[in-house]
């Protein structure tokens, strides 16, 4: 990313080159805050050069305009790209397209209130059960007899073979559709395919760790008519209602939640064989592993057939992480796989004959309000309010003696349901 | 329409490493490869630092180009020139240098004048050492002066009499009094005290760019490494392992140098056994 500033009277101009992502956001930001603090009040941001937009990007943008007009100030977005400019319309932000007109009192684009969860049942329903595991407390909220999930495998790369323009599948994960799998957003499928990286995406909020791109994930968030998509070349994608809500917490100092033991929870309370789900958790520590090298660089004679050359495509977590961080859990988790997802599931070696696929989105803590919540307000409150800050493909670290073990959590919330898989293709 | 090509900007090359390796102590159990091919480019006027953890190599690729020993495999190309072979004195003329220690680059018992006055006749021979006429005493006061630091009025003192960080900043001078076509300095900043070491540190900026030199700067500060070079070089066990580029270099913090190396040190630990975990379990 370039940044030129350029004055035509009275007015600044920041000419932007490149890619207005996560990894720029903050450099940006304080560019235009610096002008501010300068003096310079009347803001236009030359977008001529400007390739891609992320949530983190628009954030950036809201931020400037309620920087300058809280000084009474103007700002403008001027030479869109098509892209940017869609980008722009389909998050409410299309009045700073307006370029000639000083703006007066544009209100921040909130999200504003949501009624109910979309996963969630239709109403939180009487008889509660609660369960004991060691040193923590389970409380089993029934949210909607007889809910079910769909679950599909929409792409199906697996590794490591090399990947096919026709792996790539763009996703979209409106509000109630939630999911986990490897890819990237970006403006078309060749523009996203050195940037492939492990994803999960819920209530509206998708988060991916861009291979190859530092440690920082981005971001989408719905807002208005804009739907976050992937480009994805690996995905198990979830719809419907969930059944129950658990929640948990320890009751004496030792009290943990690993990973299996909410798994088996959950399987125990919907009394099925597969289960989809998703979690917001205080994390004790996480175990896991993400690509730090897009697949779609692969070729037959650069892969990650073994070891070393693993390690130039993968990065391990190295030692358990992200203590007292929240995480967003999305998790596929099954006894006996249907063969649709089979392939996407892993035998986990800490209980024998259950098979998972579960990602983290890990943020700053935030705390969550006691008994039954909604999902959907509580995920964008993280989104919303803090960044993502890491996102990992959980696994079980069994090496005997120096094993980190698996994932662990000290409270949180699970929404989990039956999922009964469904053949590809379009949901 | 002007085009500038990415990366060099159409500028020449002052440096040029090609598949540079050095192992000390070969076929023993002390065996170190020190530098395992070496790629590296400076174009005219680029100023990078060089960053990594202990040992990684980053002494040894300054003192292969200053020509301290010779390398096992590679080239090393200066303004175009092959000097691979050539021997440390010959490559003086091109290379200026500076080290961590501050008694080394300078002659405790000598003035500063004629401490300067070697480094102006740097690549002559050391035995010619003809008394200094006026102007050249009064040329020599002036650019003293750049320093900001009195020594103009104390040239006849014995440079021992000067403080670490002084005699640092002289150093400096002198290592770049006839532009040198590259500088190497070596933590040259580690053994000054932290005030004497931004001092000598913003003077090294400003006499790289008011000369316009092509430097590399060895230095375990972070803080340095993104405030003073437009370019960051990271080793790690004799390879260079990241860059980050003029253009990034504009929003590169502490922070994520810092996260960079934690990246460099847990790919160490994904060893063999977790290569394997990673194959039944990562999908
Ligand atoms: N002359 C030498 N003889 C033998 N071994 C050497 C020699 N010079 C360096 N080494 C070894 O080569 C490796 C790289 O050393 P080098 O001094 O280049 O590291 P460095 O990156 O400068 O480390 P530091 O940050 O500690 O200065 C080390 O293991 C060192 O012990
Ligand atoms: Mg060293």
């Amino acid at each position: 990313m370039k940044i030129e500033t350029l004055t035509d009277g009275r007015r600044t101009i920041l000419k932007l080159d490149g890619r207005l992502d996560v990894t720029w956001a903050e450099h940006v930001l304080n560019s235009a805050l610096e002008l501010l603090r300068g003096g310079r009040h009347e803001l236009r941001m030359d977008a001529s050069g400007l390739q891609y937009l992320s949530s983190a990007g628009i954030r950036v943008l809201i931020r400037i305009r309620r920087e300058v007009s809280a000084v009474q100030g103007s700002f403008a977005i001027v030479n869109p790209s098509p892209f940017v400019e869609n980008a722009l319309r389909m998050s409410g932000l299309g009045e700073l397209l307006e370029c000639d007109t000083p703006e007066q009192d544009a209100p921040d684009t909130g999200t504003g209130d949501v009624a109910g969860a979309p996963c969630s049942g239709s109403a939180v329903q009487k008889g509660r059960g609660d369960i004991d595991v060691a040193g923590i407390q389970v409380d089993v909220h029934p949210l909607g007899a007889g809910a079910m999930l769909r679950v599909q495998a929409t792409a199906r790369w697996r590794p490591w073979t090399p990947v096919q323009d026709t792996d790539v599948v763009n996703l979209p994960f409106p509000r109630p559709v939630f999911g986990l799998g490897i890819g990237a957003a970006g403006v078309d499928a060749g523009d996203s395919c050195s940037r492939f990286g492990e994803f999960a995406a819920l209530a509206g909020c998708l988060s991916w760790l861009p291979a190859g791109g530092g440690d920082t994930p981005d971001y989408l968030v719905e807002a208005e008519r804009f739907t976050p998509s992937i480009f994805a070349i690996q995905g198990l994608v979830a719809e419907g209602a969930f059944s129950h809500l658990l929640r948990f917490r320890p009751v004496d100092k030792t009290g943990l939640l690993p990973l299996s033991s909410l798994f088996g929870q959950a399987l125990e309370v919907t009394g099925a064989d597969s289960v989809a789900m998703v979690c917001i958790a205080e994390i004790e520590g996480l175990v896991g592993a993400a690509l730090s090298r897009s697949p779609g660089l692969m070729t037959t004679a650069d892969s990650p057939g073994g070891f070393p050359q693993i390690r130039d495509w993968m990065a391990f977590c190295g030692e358990r992480v992200h203590a007292r961080h929240s995480a967003l859990l999305v998790a596929f988790v099954s006894r006996r796989p249907d063969a649709a997802v089979a392939p996407y599931l892993v035998p986990l070696s800490s209980t024998p004959g259950l098979f998972a696929h579960t990602h983290a989105v890990v943020f700053p803590f935030r705390p969550l309000p006691e008994g039954v919540i909604d999902l959907e307000p509580h995920v964008r409150m993280f989104f919303e309010t803090v960044e993502p800050v890491d996102l990992l493909h959980l696994i079980e670290d069994d090496r005997p003696a120096v094993g980190l073990g698996q994932s662990t959590f000290l409270r949180g919330a699970c929404w989990c349901a039956p999922f009964s898989a469904g053949k590809g293709g379009a949901l | 329409m002007l085009t500038s090509t990415a990366g060099t900007g159409g500028k020449s090359m002052m440096l040029e490493i090609r598949g540079l390796r050095k192992t000390f102590f070969p076929d023993t159990p002390n065996e170190v490869r020190a530098l395992q091919g070496i790629d590296l480019d400076l174009s005219e006027g680029c100023f990078a630092a060089i960053i990594g953890t202990n040992g990684s190599g980053k002494s040894t690729l300054l003192n292969a180009v200053a020509g301290s020993f010779l390398p096992d495999q590679g080239t090393v190309r200066i303004d175009g020139v092959e000097i691979t072979r050539w021997e440390e004195y010959r490559r003086a003329q091109y290379v200026g240098r500076v080290f961590q220690n501050p008694f080394a680059g300078t002659a405790a018992g000598m003035t500063i004048a004629e401490n300067i006055g070697l480094a102006m006749r740097r690549g002559l021979s050391r035995g010619l050492r003809p008394a200094l006429p006026r102007q050249v005493r009064d040329a020599m006061a002036d650019r003293v002066r750049t320093l900001g630091m009195g020594l103009e009025n104390r040239l006849d003192n014995p440079i021992g009499t000067l403080s670490g960080g002084q005699r640092q900043a002289l150093t400096l001078l002198m290592a770049t009094w006839l532009k040198p076509r590259l500088l190497l300095l070596d933590e040259h900043t580690a053994a000054l005290d932290p005030k004497s070491a931004a001092q000598v540190a913003a003077l090294t900026r400003e006499i790289i760019e008011r000369e316009h030199l092509t430097a590399l700067m060895v230095t375990h500060s972070m803080q340095q490494a993104v405030q003073l070079p437009n370019r960051i070089i990271m080793m790690h066990q004799g390879r260079i392992v990241r860059q980050y580029s003029e253009s990034e270099m504009a929003r590169v913090r502490v922070p994520e140098l810092l996260a960079a190396f934690d990246r460099i040190r847990r790919r160490e630990q994904l060893d063999p056994a977790v290569s394997d975990i990673l194959g039944r379990q990562y999908l």
